[in-house]
C-alpha cells in the first residue's frame, strides 16, 4: 500500500490524472468477459444514457490508447478509454468482421471502488509466446495474461515486479531478445527487463529523467532508433520528456545517459523552438539516418500556432525538424512501417471539421502525400468525470490512433479511431492509383456505464 | 561527450530472478522520498504554474487585422489539449484571470494616448493590479486595460488579437498591446511580420523610438 501511493503521488505529481473516487463499490473480477458486435449491441452493464449528452465538457477521451496485438488471423488490438475501469480487445477480420471483449482488471482493494487505467502496453509477460497486456492503474496495475484468445487478469505483483503508475508504458525488444518495460512520467522512470525465453523479471530499475520545461506537457516517450550510437552498442534508446531528446546507450541491463539532443535550427516563419512533439514515433527505414516524426508543440504561454507535423533529422549532435505541410492542425500521427517505406496516418482538423491524411516516406527523407479526406468520425467521451474534475482541466496530447498493415493485401493499410462507443477505420489503398482513402465506422456502444462514473 | 550515470543495477547480469516481493532500486536520490520531497514540491509548483498559465490570454479587442494572419486553428499550444480531436471545449477557468476581474475602463475624451494619462479610465486603472497595463486613446475616448502576456512563436501568427501586437516589455516578456511599440532599435520590434499588400513580409524598422512596420498603421498614437 505504501508503494502505491507512492504510485499515485507520481502521477499526481505529473498533473495527469488524481484518483477520484467512484460511486459506486467495485464489482469488478478478474478474467475477461467477451461479446460480440456486428452492429452496436452494449455491453454487460451499459444503461440507457441518452447519448446525446455523453461527452460534454469532458476531455477523457483525448488520453485515450489503442495498441496493436499479434493476431492469427486480421488484426487485434487493445483499446483503453479513459474514463472506464475496464479495457477491451478488438479482434478484426479482413473481411470486415469485428469483434469486441472487455478485460476487467482483478477486484481492487484499499480506498479505490474502481479501476482507473491510465496506461497499456503489449507484452509477452509469461513468455508464453502469446501478447498479454499489461496497465498502469492508479488504483493498482494489473496485467491481462493472454492465451492468444482470452484473458485472465491479474495483480501486476503476481506477475511481474511491483511497479509504478506512470504517465506512459512501453515495451522494447532489442536485438539480443532481452525486453525492457518502460514506465515515464515526465521526471522519473522506471524499467523491468527479461531475457529471451525467460518468464522473470528483475526489480525495477527506477531512475531521474533530465526535467523537462515545467510548461510542457508532452507525454514522456521511449523510443528505440539506430545511428545514433556507435555500431556495437547499437540501438539507442531515446527519452523525449520536453524539447531536447536524451540518448540513452544500453549495456547489459543499463540505460547510460550519453547524449542530449536540442533543437539545432530554426526554419522559418519559426522563430521559436519547440517545447516538445506530441506523438514523437522514429521512423527507421533500410539504409537511411535516424529520422523521427512528431507534431511540434509549445508550451501553455504561446497561443494561436497550429499544430504542425514535423520531420526530425537526427544527428549525434542534434536534431533538425522541417515542417511537413497538412491541409489543417494535425492532432495526431501514426506511422507504419512497411519494407523501403512508412505510411504516415495523419489526423487533422480545425474549425470546419476533422480530416485524414495519408503520407508515404520514401528515399529516406521524401514525404509525399498520397491522399486525404474529411471524417465523419465523431469523437464523445464517456460522461466520466474528467481527471482532477472541477475548475482544472488537464492537458493532453490528443487522440492516439493506431495502424496496421494489412496482412493479405500489399499497399493497404489501416487506421483504427476509437472512442468508447464508436470503431472508425480508415483504410488506405494503394494498390489503385491514384491512392484512396475509405472511413467506415462499426458502432460498438450505444450507451455506456461504469463503475468509475455510475 | 559527457558520460552521465544515472542509474546503476545490483547485478551486471542481463536477467535477474524476480524476487517474492521487490523494493524499489533507488538510483542516487530516491524519487519517492517522502510525500513533499521533490515529486510533490515540483507538482504542486507545476500545477499552480499551469494552473497559472490557463488564464485569459486572448485580448479583448475585436477589431480584425489587414491581411488576417491571425493564426485561428483549434491547435496549438503546446502540449495542451487545445488541439486534441473531437476535444469538447472544456471550461477555461484557470489561472489569472485578469481580464475577467478587471474588464477595462472607458471615461475621458482624447486625441492622442498621452492625453488620457489623467484620464477617468486611467485613475480607475491605478487600484488595479496586473502584470501590464496601458491606457490608450482609441476613438475618441480613453482607455484602460490589463495587458496580456504573449509569445511569438511564428513570424506569420499574431498571438494577439488584432490590431494589437506582441509588443516586447523586457527580456522575454511580451504583451499584446494597441499602443506603438517602442524601440531602441530594431530587435526591440515585435517578432511578429504582418502580411504586406503582396502578401509577404518585411522588416521592423525602429524609427523616433517607435516600430515601423510597411503598410502597418498603429491603432492609436
Amino acid at each position: 500500500m505504501r508503494c502505491r501511493l507512492w504510485a499515485l503521488f507520481a502521477v499526481a505529481c505529473c498533473g495527469c490524472a488524481t484518483n477520484r473516487a467512484a460511486s459506486v463499490s467495485n464489482t469488478g473480477s478478474g478474467g475477461s468477459s467477451g461479446g460480440n458486435f456486428g452492429g452496436g449491441g452494449d455491453s454487460p452493464g451499459d444503461t440507457q444514457a441518452d447519448v446525446s449528452e455523453k461527452g460534454a465538457g469532458t476531455t477523457l477521451y483525448v488520453r485515450s490508447q489503442l495498441e496493436s496485438m499479434p493476431s492469427a488471423s486480421g488484426w487485434r488490438f487493445a483499446a483503453l478509454t479513459v474514463g472506464l475501469s475496464s479495457i477491451e480487445v478488438f479482434d478484426q477480420t479482413a473481411s470486415g468482421e469485428t469483434s469486441v471483449q472487455k478485460v476487467v482488471g482483478p477486484p481492487v482493494s484499499g480506498d479505490c471502488s474502481a479501476h482507473v487505467p491510465i496506461a497499456l502496453t503489449v507484452e509477452d509477460v509469461d513468455a508464453d509466446g502469446a501478447a498479454d497486456i499489461v496497465v498502469l492503474d492508479t488504483c493498482g496495475n494489473w496485467v491481462a495474461l493472454g492465451d492468444g484468445t482470452a484473458f485472465q487478469t491479474v495483480a501486476l505483483e503476481q506477475v511481474l515486479p511491483e511497479f509504478p503508475v506512470f504517465e506512459s508504458i512501453g515495451t522494447v525488444v532489442f536485438d539480443d531478445g532481452l525486453h525492457m518495460l518502460f514506465g515515464g512520467s515526465d521526471r522519473i522512470a522506471a524499467f523491468v527487463a527479461r531475457g529471451p525465453e525467460q518468464a522473470q523479471f528483475i526489480e525495477p530499475v527506477v531512475f531521474g529523467l533530465p526535467w523537462p520545461s515545467l510548461l510542457t506537457r508532452v507525454v514522456p516517450t521511449f523510443f528505440v532508433t539506430r545511428g545514433l550510437l556507435e555500431a556495437e552498442v547499437e540501438p539507442a534508446v531515446v527519452y523525449q520528456g520536453g524539447a531536447s531528446l536524451y540518448v540513452y546507450q544500453r549495456t547489459g541491463e543499463e540505460l547510460e545517459l550519453v547524449r542530449t539532443l536540442t533543437q539545432s535550427a530554426l526554419e522559418a516563419p519559426y522563430v521559436l523552438p519547440f517545447d516538445g512533439f506530441d506523438h514523437i514515433a522514429p521512423v527507421e527505414l533500410p539504409g537511411c539516418p535516424p529520422a523521427a516524426l512528431g507534431v511540434g508543440v509549445f508550451a501553455s504561454d504561446v497561443q494561436g500556432v497550429p499544430r504542425g507535423l514535423q520531420w526530425l533529422a537526427l544527428s549525434a549532435k542534434g536534431y533538425a525538424p522541417h515542417e511537413v505541410v497538412t491541409s489543417a492542425s494535425a492532432l495526431s500521427i501514426r506511422l507504419v512501417l512497411d519494407g523501403d517505406y512508412a505510411i504516415v496516418g495523419v489526423l487533422t482538423g480545425d474549425e470546419s471539421g476533422h480530416g485524414f491524411a495519408a503520407y508515404r516516406i520514401q528515399d529516406c527523407s521524401a514525404i509525399e502525400l498520397m491522399a486525404d479526406i474529411p471524417i465523419q468520425f465523431s469523437w464523445h467521451a464517456p460522461d466520466a468525470p474528467a481527471f482532477g474534475d472541477g475548475e482544472y482541466v488537464p492537458k493532453t496530447n490528443g487522440v492516439r490512433f493506431l495502424g496496421v498493415a494489412d496482412p493479405g493485401k500489399t499497399d493497404t493499410y489501416h487506421f483504427m479511431l476509437y472512442d468508447g462507443y464508436t470503431l472508425g477505420t480508415l483504410t488506405v489503398d494503394g494498390g489503385s492509383q491514384p491512392w484512396q482513402i475509405t472511413e467506415k465506422e462499426v458502432p460498438i456502444h450505444d450507451t455506456r456505464s461504469d463503475l468509475a462514473f455510475e | 561527450m559527457t558520460h552521465v550515470r544515472i542509474l546503476h543495477s545490483s547485478s551486471a547480469a542481463p536477467v535477474r530472478p524476480k524476487a517474492a516481493r521487490n523494493t524499489w532500486v533507488l538510483m542516487g536520490r530516491d524519487p519517492f522520498g517522502g510525500p513533499f520531497k521533490g515529486c510533490s514540491l515540483w507538482g504542486i509548483l507545476t500545477l499552480l504554474l499551469l494552473i497559472g498559465c490557463r488564464g485569459n490570454r486572448s485580448s479583448t479587442n475585436t477589431a480584425s487585422e489587414p491581411g488576417g494572419a491571425d493564426g485561428s486553428s483549434d491547435g496549438s499550444a503546446g502540449a495542451g489539449g487545445q488541439a486534441d480531436a473531437g476535444a469538447q471545449p472544456g471550461p477555461d477557468t484557470g489561472g489569472s484571470q485578469q481580464g475577467q476581474a478587471f474588464d477595462g475602463a472607458v471615461g475621458g475624451e482624447c486625441d492622442t494616448n498621452a492625453e488620457c494619462a489623467d484620464s477617468p479610465a486611467a485613475q480607475e486603472l491605478e487600484n488595479i493590479r496586473c502584470a501590464g497595463q496601458e491606457v490608450y486613446c482609441l476613438d475618441q475616448i480613453c482607455h484602460a486595460q490589463c495587458l496580456d502576456p504573449c509569445v511569438v512563436a511564428r513570424s506569420d501568427i499574431n498571438p494577439c488579437t488584432p490590431p494589437r501586437l506582441c509588443v516586447k516589455v523586457v527580456g522575454s516578456l511580451a504583451f499584446c498591446s494597441i499602443k506603438p511599440a517602442p524601440c531602441a532599435e530594431a530587435t526591440d520590434c515585435p517578432d511578429y511580420l504582418p502580411p504586406t499588400a503582396d502578401g509577404g513580409q518585411a522588416a521592423w524598422a525602429c524609427q523616433d523610438g517607435v516600430c515601423e512596420y510597411p503598410g502597418l498603421e498603429y491603432a492609436t498614437h
